[in-house]
């Protein structure tokens, strides 16, 4: 309160005159107003309040500021209670932020949210990164040149820094490709130690994680191939440490540790000090494997509570969480409390954590799943927070199906602590179990298949938006195409100047939020009502609806709504023609950036956040 | 049963008891006061009238579940209550200031032994919600000089604030 003017000083004089009770006859003398509540019930009008009303109330006046910039109650709740990504520099709790970074957090979400949910979301800032992409330095371009591997080779898998200047990319022949997305774009450098010898990259799977600790760190893990005593290689993962250098545009990657493995991982992830691996078992398809942890520290394989095997595993500071079939083919989400970083582990647990909490979430799946677990496939979307709740939302696709279901539980993190606090503090009474379960009763939301699409719909991280792109013939100068073609820069469409440029307009850019959706008892209830198309080459029911159709959709349909909902993105007009190339896209909710990859390897970096 | 309730402007008030459990302030007091008149040296009277209407509506609901402050809130207010709060700017101030001051709603949280510090949170956080979701309400939507307007705020920030805080909503937005 120190910091605070004269009002809040009134404030707090008046807070302790009401808690100490004075005597009869006493009265409140001073009037209240907004400003002059208590701290406390200003908070809890702060709690009622959406992002952007938030940030306007920071700006009122001296006292509301100063309260704003002093006391992070101001923004907590409100941030985590958004479900959207909180653009911080570390993924640590938010409660260990100062004000000030909530504060700057929140002005740059305002910024990117109010973007994002305008009719039409302008495009503020795009580049494009042509292929070849330019080696940072001699040494690079060595490694580069020994690896030469075509666009679609090279960029087989990928990921993106929050802020959208670093991508990772990992070949199919497991090179690691570091690219600074400033600028004209340049290969920070290439990691070739682990590449699989021509030929065999079939059979070698090609599996990583990067945990980002802040802006410029991180740590990798990847798969590998090892040496043993015998002589003979077996799989395993390789640590590296990653140093991002933004003033060079280069980076640094040293190899730190490496362990082997039973087979080659379908999943790795990274978890504070513990390194989480999916290995399929001999008799599962390749899918679906069984998780096991090593120590970071040592090396050292360390036993963990039993758990179906994972088709899909993500991991935070605290906890990790797996989506696992069970034998009868149930589908589970678990979520596994790691131990405690402020409490000192038993003696034993050198070698077992086999008591880690376990919370356990069956899925109201039905159908196919029963009889094809292998071919299910999901994204776990949950944001860390160090909150005592956050929701998780799991978007499941069965059977390859272009609709997908998603559900959604919120994950007690506060009662995964306590367990394992009382665990280590010996207050466990007998019979007292830390695996608990529960029941997610119905979908929250789902996304029909959309006709005519060649790539999936994409969630984004805080699973409350997807985004996906459409192929229409069309004249990009038609008057109805214009307010979603942006004229910024160059690369204008030249019918017939380019090769590749069609002379049509048929790229379009799409993104929709969830809660738009049509809730799942209307859907469910409109079932072989609704004019949806149904693809007979599908043995299961297999529901589209298609936007060429619209006008047939009856107002107010789940089609309709979901049509609706769609929000069409500007774009760079040199962008508009290329849908025949488009190999992948992405969304960065942290930067408000989105990422088209094309199979000529040109990247096209569009910014609807900071420009 | 009833007790009696003397408020700052000396007024009595002679309220059921189920009514006057309803605030926690009372129910802590009660036990101790035997026959005698309960003080509110904070409340006046014509807010406590506008309180005990709100209990005597609500005395035989459901108290809330307990509430750690972790759960997204809704802004909903039922139609009774939105009548309720329906009240100039200086009384709706003073009964969020009054619930706070009362406790009002802390029953349930005792009797589940959730400890006293995590109780008076709770208590507080419960006990104006209604107010606070009114404001919360007046203010969204609201740019920063409409809220100053609505609420009689003086804008007392300096030239060099305001260019601070231009400065800061830039850096933010383009970093």
């Amino acid at each position: 309160m120190a910091d605070r003017g004269d009002g809040g000083l009134q404030v707090a004089n008046l807070n302790r005159s009401i808690t100490s009770a004075p005597g009869p006859g006493h009265k409140i003398a001073m009037k209240c107003n907004l400003d002059t509540l208590p701290e406390a019930l200003i908070f809890e009008i702060c709690n009622h309040l959406d992002l952007v009303s938030l940030v306007t109330l920071s700006q009122v006046n001296q006292s509301l500021r100063t309260l704003s910039v002093s006391r992070s109650s101001f923004w907590i709740h409100t941030l985590s209670a958004s479900g959207l990504v909180i653009p911080v520099s570390e993924p640590r709790p938010i409660n260990s932020f100062t004000p000030k970074e909530l504060a700057v957090a929140a002005h740059r979400m305002v910024y990117i949210e109010s973007n994002l949910r305008a009719p039409i979301p302008r495009l503020r800032g795009w580049q494009k990164i042509a292929w070849p992409y330019t080696p940072g330095n001699e040494e690079i371009k060595d490694a580069n040149d020994r690896n030469y591997e075509t666009p679609t080779d090279a960029l087989y898998m990928h990921l993106v820094h929050d802020d959208a200047e670093w991508a990772f990319f990992v070949s199919v022949h497991n090179v690691l490709r570091i690219v600074h997305l400033v600028g004209e774009g340049k290969i920070s450098n290439v990691w070739d130690m682990d590449k699989c010898p021509e030929g065999e990259h079939s059979e070698a799977r090609v599996t990583w994680a990067v945990d980002l600790r802040n802006c410029h760190e991180g740590i990798m893990v990847m798969n590998c191939r090892l040496k043993g005593e015998n002589g003979f290689e077996t799989p395993g993962f390789r640590l590296l440490d990653i140093v991002l250098h933004p003033e060079t545009g280069l980076a640094t990657i040293k190899a730190i540790g490496s362990c082997p493995t039973k087979g080659s991982a379908t999943h790795l992830n990274i978890s504070r000090e513990y390194i989480l691996v999916v290995i399929p078992s001999k008799h599962s398809h390749a899918d679906i494997g069984e998780i096991s942890l090593v120590r970071w520290s040592d090396m050292k394989p360390v036993k963990i509570p039993q758990l179906y095997p994972s088709i899909r595993l993500v991991a935070y500071e605290e906890y990790f969480i797996s989506v696992g079939v069970s034998p009868n083919h149930q589908v589970w989400v678990q979520i596994v409390g790691l131990p405690p970083a402020d409490m000192p582990l038993p003696e034993d647990s050198s070698e077992s954590l086999e008591w880690l909490p376990v919370h356990s979430y069956l899925l109201p799946t039905v159908g196919p799943i029963w009889r094809s677990p292998e071919r299910i496939s999901c994204r776990v979307c949950h944001l860390y927070s160090g909150e005592p709740r956050g929701d998780i939302h799991v978007w499941l696709r069965p059977l390859h199906r272009g609709t997908r279901s998603i559900y959604t539980m919120e994950m007690d993190l506060d009662a995964l602590r306590v367990s394992a606090k009382r665990y280590l503090s010996g207050a466990t009474v007998q019979g007292e179990s830390t695996k608990k379960f529960f029941v997610v009763e119905k979908e929250s939301f789902r996304v029909l298949e959309e006709a005519g699409l060649r790539h999936l719909v994409m969630p984004a991280a805080s699973g409350k938006r997807m985004i996906w792109w459409r192929e229409v013939k069309g004249d990009p100068d038609a008057e109805e195409a214009k307010p979603y073609i942006s004229n910024m820069g160059l690369l204008p469409v030249k019918p017939g100047a380019d090769n590749e440029c069609s002379p049509v307009e048929t790229f379009q850019l799409y993104l929709s939020v969830i809660e738009d959706l049509a809730p799942i008892s209307q859907i469910e209830k409109q079932r072989g009502g609704e004019r949806l198309m149904v693809d007979p080459t599908n043995e299961y029911e297999r529901l589209m609806i298609d936007p060429a159709k619209a006008n047939e959709y009856s107002e107010g349909s789940a089609a309709a709504i979901q049509l609706k909902a769609a929000k069409r993105l500007e774009i760079p007009r040199g962008l508009a023609c290329r849908a025949e190339q488009v190999y992948m896209f992405l969304i960065v909710e942290w930067s408000g950036t989105f990422l088209v990859q094309l199979r000529s390897g040109d990247m096209w970096i569009l910014k609807y956040g900071k420009h | 049963m009833s007790i009696t309730i003397v408020t700052s402007d000396n007024e009595q008030f002679c309220v059921e008891k189920l009514v006057a459990q309803r605030i926690a302030l009372i129910e802590d007091m009660v036990e101790n006061a035997g026959d005698r008149p309960i003080p509110l040296p904070n409340v006046t009277a014509s807010v406590l009238r506008k309180i005990l209407e709100y209990c005597e509506h609500h005395k035989n609901d459901p108290l809330p579940p307990y509430d750690d402050g972790s759960r997204s809130r809704t802004t909903h207010i039922s139609e009774w209550d939105q009548k309720f709060i329906t009240v100039d700017q200086e009384m709706l101030f003073e009964i969020i200031l009054a619930a706070n001051y009362l406790e009002m709603k802390p029953l349930l949280y005792v009797r589940l032994n959730v400890p006293r510090v995590q109780c008076l949170t709770a208590c507080n956080a419960v006990a104006g919600d209604i107010g606070c979701k009114t404001v919360a309400n007046m203010i969204k939507g609201k740019s920063p000089e409409e809220i100053r307007k609505l609420f009689n705020i003086v804008n007392n920030f300096t030239p060099e604030e305001e260019a601070q805080i231009r400065k800061e909503a830039e850096w933010a937005e383009d970093r």
